[in-house]
């Protein structure tokens, strides 16, 4: 640290009279708002991002496992049966894209998110960051619009522009890009609910555990509860890989799909903001 | 609530409970409880404007907790409390915006760099442009030295290096009350010799107000201006730290006298005329060779003492006062009397 001769020299008081400008200083406004705070924990979340090799390795493994498995698939059935069409080779690179692309999107919010808000409440990073003039619906806003943003992009976006061009390419034939824009639309939703539970749930949970179990096992009991009582999967995203495999394909959507869509899209905003009522009140 | 202010009347303490005309921050029987445990047991604190406030107790005690209270980051289970008037429930994001905090062993963002650590806290601050904010990330880095590590990563820092960061980015916001957790924890001698010159210059060229939590006695004494001692979540002590040091922190003031006796029994007859008086609260008495006593004087009245006592003691046919003064004890002194006897019950 400084010698007392510097300190003095660099003082504060001293540095604020002698070193800013006069119209710099009245420049700078104090930030205020019921979403105090936002932009810098965007721009915090977004370096989370990208600084480290996170976003290469997402990128490179749902890249591999939605994009490059879904059409290697299509490609070796094309290739056994003879007389499959374009569609046909279409069909089933499809089928193989939307169930990847649902799984990987779950396993992605849970490895990315499991310690967002769990991981800074442990280290103390939540309580530093809330001691300032943040909002605590920014901080956790700012996690969801960021993850939102990247897990879309590298477990679904890019995976699924390769995807296209790829199928384009082996089958000869453009699936039907409208259609596909739906089915992507379908995912994106998907991936958004698995968010926002998860962002609520470690509101909710101390342990990384915990939170990776709840989302994990809310997956997997959605398979199982589609052979019981299959009215229940339309209540809830767990069947969005059939919704967006028969747009694509057939171009519709099945009932139970249909209102499955804005039954998972009001239980992602119920899940927010029951994750924004939370975090308000919890003890950092 | 009453449990502990009755607790604090019987130890005698001295500001605790009264208000100061110019608190920065005031609690009334503020608690906090976690199931069974009670952290924090109905704290009544007020700590004056521009002045170091030292808030010291032992692990446990509910400094950090007091800390996270003031600044919303927990929730009272009852009392209340306020910093500049304002209510610490309520208006918390007000206080925050005029208050700079140190955690006890901070941490920070380890893919950011010292600068950009800075920068981002400045920006929750302030909106404007971009070279004032960086001219005040610069001072800040100026002021703890650490200019030449402004651009390495703070994951490969030292505790120290830390802990310099942490008191950058606790006052890059010139706040009014530096809220500090420990500040010269995990620093080197000279690290905290830097630590308490800027709290004391921060203090007397910006008039900050300082309430800081420390275990080093030391540095409590040579720079704060009033000290709370806490334990168990219990407020033993609150006072302005000469009258602390006087008192000895158990209330009333504390005189030593050196005695020579004729016998055994004119002491005791001296002993007893002074313990008969009602403003003498205790009398401990050591032993010296020969008929020679060395006795600490409690005085709950310190005018009555300091015209009667030595009288009472020379009425004493036999006895003579070769030592005579107001004891003036350490700080650690004080500190291990009130803990020792907060912990024994005897308060």
């Amino acid at each position: 640290m400084k010698s007392r001769e510097t300190l003095e020299t660099n003082g504060r008081k001293t540095a604020h009279k002698d070193m800013e400008k006069p119209e710099e200083q009245a420049a700078l406004k104090p930030v205020g708002g019921p979403l105090s705070g936002f932009r810098n924990l965007v721009g915090k979340e977004n370096g989370e991002w990208t600084a480290g090799p996170s976003l290469l390795a997402h990128g490179t493994i749902w890249m591999l496992i939605v994009a490059l498995i879904s059409v290697a698939v299509a490609f070796i059935r094309g290739e056994m049966e003879p007389g499959y069409s374009p569609k046909d080779i279409n069909d089933a690179g499809a089928l193989m894209f939307f169930v990847l692309g649902s799984v990987a999107s779950v396993i992605a919010v849970v490895a990315k998110t499991q310690g967002s808000i769990i991981g800074e409440k442990q280290l103390g990073t939540a309580a530093w960051v809330l001691s300032k003039p943040a909002s605590r619906r920014a901080f956790v806003l700012a996690k969801l619009v960021v993850h939102f943003r990247w897990l879309l992009t590298v477990t679904l976006l890019l995976p699924a522009v390769v995807f296209y061009v790829l199928m384009t390419a082996i089958a000869t034939l453009p699936p039907p890009p409208l259609l596909f824009l739906g089915g992507f639309a379908i995912l994106a939703l998907g991936l958004l609910f698995y968010l926002a539970l998860s962002l609520l749930l470690s509101t909710v949970f101390e342990s990384r555990g915990s939170l990776a179990g709840s989302v994990f096992g809310f997956m997997v009991a959605g398979f199982m509860i589609a052979n019981y009582a299959p009215w229940l999967t339309a209540a809830f995203p767990w069947l969005f890989f059939q919704s967006g495999y028969y747009l694509v394909t057939q171009g519709q959507i099945p009932v139970y799909g249909l209102i499955s869509i804005p039954a998972t899209a009001l239980w992602a905003v119920l899940f927010i903001f029951l994750a924004l009522r939370r975090f308000e009140r919890a003890e950092l | 609530m009453t449990t502990s202010r009755d607790d604090r009347s019987a130890l005698g303490e001295y500001s605790g409970g009264k208000s100061t005309p110019a608190a920065v921050i005031e609690t009334r029987g503020l608690t906090k409880t976690y199931g069974h445990v009670v952290a924090l047991k109905a704290l009544d604190l007020s700590v004056p404007k521009n002045s170091i406030f030292g808030f010291l107790g032992p692990n446990g005690a509910g400094k950090t907790t007091t800390m996270k209270l003031l600044l919303g980051l927990v929730r009272p289970t009852s009392g209340s409390g306020s910093i500049f008037g304002k209510d610490i429930l309520s208006e918390d994001f007000q206080i925050r915006r005029r208050v700079g905090y140190l955690a006890q062993d901070p941490r920070y963002y380890g893919h950011m760099t010292a600068r950009e650590t800075l920068r981002f806290v400045a920006r929750f601050f302030y909106s404007g442009p971009e070279s004032a904010i960086e001219r005040r990330v610069d001072e800040s880095l100026s002021l703890v030295g650490l200019s030449d590590r402004a651009d390495r990563r703070i994951r490969g820092f030292s505790g120290g290096e830390l802990q310099r960061l942490g008191l950058a980015q606790a006052q890059i916001n010139d706040p009014e009350l530096l809220i500090l957790d420990e500040p010269a924890a995990s620093l080197d001698p000279m690290g905290r010799r830097d630590v308490l010159e800027i709290m004391a210059r921060l203090r007397d060229e910006q008039n900050t107000t300082i309430f800081y939590s420390t275990h080093i006695l030391d540095d409590v004494q040579r720079v704060s201006d009033s000290v709370a001692i806490l334990e168990r979540g219990r407020l033993l002590a609150q006072a302005p730290i000469d009258e602390l040091l006087t008192t000895g922190g158990a209330g009333g003031t504390v005189y030593e006298l050196a005695l020579k006796g004729e016998s055994g029994a004119v002491l005791e007859q001296a002993r007893a005329r002074v313990r008969s008086q009602s403003w003498i609260s205790s009398l401990e008495e050591s032993s010296e060779p020969g008929w020679e006593r060395r006795w600490t004087v409690r005085a709950t009245d310190e005018s009555a003492a300091e015209e009667n006592l030595l009288r009472l003691v020379l009425k004493t046919r036999g006895v003579r006062v070769t030592g005579f003064g107001r004891k003036r004890q350490s700080l650690e002194e004080a500190f291990f009397d009130l803990i020792e006897k907060g912990g024994s019950g005897e308060v």
